[in-house]
């Protein structure tokens, strides 16, 4: 039964707790408005950066302080406030509500719930502007985030403090690489933000859909503007999104946040700034847009143990045109991050996907924090792939090629053939070993160039049907003994014999029948 | 430079027309901060209490706001 006069009691102690200060504040009055844009006069005692309160309940933010009048952006309302409307100074700058309950949230960059879900009880609310961690108080990176995604962690690896870009033209698989590194955090106890920056609401909503029905959003807070909002909201964005990661960074967690994408930040403050009329540089960026990025991704950082240990990890995603890196933005980003993940269009148009280029992307952080396993086979990768390819770009004008030649163009192909994924296929660290060992044996060579794929995915479903105990005996944090390494190729050996050779289509089809396991028992 | 103006009236926005008394306690509060006159305007939505304008400064005593203040506390 509801207790209706314990609810009451408490109802009244609220009241009561309500300071009631009808104390002074300044106040102005509005002399312009245009393009979401108001300029105020009064208001002498504004600070940069404060919340301002119009009349009619609109937020705005104070940005340009000048001699006589004050320019600030809306939020909303853009349509509704009128000359002569008065605005109140609030003394604060903006503030996001955070806290646990926003997992499993769609919030607004002010923290107001989109989802229609219940009303969110912040724990506390940080401001969104916040500096960044001091050298004393940062740690060494020391922790792989794992992206489940075999060419990353194998050559780029991501470590948790790190701040990774994600750059390549439209329609390569950009955002695909970030939410399958947030369905790869299942279990690992990461807590997810997913900023959307002035994204259509179309792929927005795809991107929830996936999360919500592969179990993400259980760990997962998205903060997000879309197209049709406002300058000023997609400006605040990831600011917002960094305040509620850095409330669980600084309560000792360990956060992955991606700001999807960066290009659309800086088109929507390049906006805001011109339309307050602050002078141009660069493709019409004002001077301060390197501040606008650097400021935001030094957020993202691994705290010193002292300081609780927990961290950041940035993916900030940059959209290039026509594959030019060295364009305004990205060249800033490019210098600010740790790193990045050069992805490329020809290569994701000819189906290698992820569409990573390995030449171009480096990680300047996270190889310290790759597992030793990994690091000890995927050590020679990047070397091997970069000579296949120079090769095959040789090659395609000869015709009679050395048997040797051959065999290293085919091998270069099967490793590239391996490091294709599909997505939402996220492989364990320990799948990842046993195919980068796979791979890069000699058992390759048996195998039919296109039938690759199906063998790697056929020979993983074989390894934990039949020896899941090869898995579980891996030490993905110690060296790879011989040992393992023969004990692996064999069973791929098997597999080989059964899947790839002449009857490989009868027993494709009972791949876990007993003439399998008796066949593989028997070596 | 601007300067802090200190403008010689002050609006008075209230509900309903204030009686003598409390527009003689207005008026002093008014001179306190180097006001002269006041100019009153009515504005029933406010439903009681008084905000006082003075140049840049203005001190909500309204009902509406106060109202308001309460509904945040009670439901945040
Ligand atoms: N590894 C993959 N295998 C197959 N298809 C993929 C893979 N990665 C991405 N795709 C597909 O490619 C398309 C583009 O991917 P995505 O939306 O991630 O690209 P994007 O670079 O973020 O695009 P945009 O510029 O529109 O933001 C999607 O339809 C996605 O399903
Ligand atoms: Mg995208």
């Amino acid at each position: 039964m509801i207790d209706v006069k314990a609810i009451g009691k408490s109802i009244v102690v609220k009241i009561n707790a309500v300071q009631d200060v009808s104390a002074e504040r300044a106040c102005g009055t509005i002399l312009y408005s245009g393009d979401g844009i108001i300029k105020i006069s009064g208001l002498q005692d504004v600070k940069y950066n404060e919340l301002l309160e119009v009349q009619g309940g609109y937020r705005a933010l104070a940005l340009n302080l000048e001699q006589d009048c004050v320019g600030a952006v809306l939020f909303s309302g853009e349509d509704k406030v009128r000359l002569g409307d008065l605005v109140y100074s609030t003394g604060q700058t903006v503030q996001m509500p955070v806290g646990e309950m926003f997992l499993g949230r769609i919030v607004s960059p002010l923290g107001e719930p989109l989802d229609g879900l219940a009303e969110i009880k912040p724990a506390e609310y940080r401001p969104v502007e916040f500096p960044a961690p001091a050298i004393m108080d940062r740690g060494k990176v020391n922790k792989p985030l794992q992206t489940g995604i075999l060419a990353i962690d194998s050559m780029i690896p991501i470590g948790r403090g790190q701040r990774e870009l994600i750059i390549g033209d439209r329609q390569t698989g950009k955002s695909a690489i970030a939410i399958d590194t947030i369905l790869n955090q299942k279990g690992e106890n990461v807590i997810c933000i997913y900023v959307a920056i002035g994204q259509k609401a179309s792929s927005l909503a795809k991107t929830i859909n996936t999360l919500r029905s592969s179990g993400a959003m259980e760990y997962t807070c998205v903060v997000c503007s879309t197209a049709d909002d406002d300058a000023p909201l997609q400006y605040l964005a990831p600011y917002s999104g960094c305040a509620l990661a850095e409330y669980f960074m600084y309560a000792g967690k360990d956060v992955l946040i991606i700001y999807d994408d960066l290009s659309k930040h800086a088109v929507a403050y390049r906006t805001m700034s011109l339309l307050l009329k602050r002078p141009a540089g660069r493709e019409a960026y004002p001077g301060d847009v390197f501040y606008l990025h650097s400021r935001l991704l030094e957020r993202a950082a691994k705290l010193s143990e002292e300081k609780g240990g927990g961290s950041i990890t940035a993916l900030p995603i940059v959209e290039t045109l026509a594959g030019d890196i060295s364009a305004y933005i990205p060249t800033n980003v490019i210098s600010i991050t740790d790193g990045q993940i050069y992805l490329e269009s020809e290569l994701f148009n000819s189906g290698v996907r992820p569409a990573v280029n390995v030449g171009l992307s480096v990680s300047r952080v996270g190889g310290s924090a790759q597992r030793t396993a990994i690091r000890q086979i995927a050590g020679q990768l990047r070397i091997n792939l970069a000579q296949y390819r120079e090769l095959a770009i040789f090659m395609q004008f000869g015709s009679d090629l050395d048997s040797q030649t051959q065999k290293i163009l085919s091998r270069g192909a099967k490793i590239t053939d391996t490091l294709k994924q599909r997505q939402y296929l996220n492989y364990s660290v320990r799948e990842m070993i046993v195919l980068l060992i796979v791979s890069q044996s000699e058992l390759v060579d048996q195998i039919p160039e296109k039938k690759i794929t199906s063998y790697n995915e056929g020979l993983l479903d074989y390894i934990h049907a039949n020896h899941e105990d090869i898995l579980s005996e891996l030490d993905p944090d110690a060296k790879i003994t011989d040992d393992i390494r023969n004990k692996i190729l064999s069973v791929a050996e098997d597999y080989i014999n059964c899947s790839v050779g002449d009857h490989a289509e009868s027993l494709n089809g009972n791949l876990e029948g007993e003439e399998l396991e008796n066949s593989s028992f028997a070596q | 430079m601007t300067t802090k103006r200190c403008p010689a009236r002050a609006r008075i926005i209230v509900a309903r027309k204030p009686d003598a008394e409390t527009e003689s306690q207005i008026l002093e509060f008014i001179h306190s901060r180097g006001c002269e006159t006041a100019v009153y305007e009515i504005d029933e939505s406010i439903l009681g209490g008084i905000i006082i304008h003075i140049g840049d400064t203005v001190f909500d005593g309204s009902v509406k706001t106060r109202l308001e203040k309460i509904k945040h506390g009670v439901i945040a």
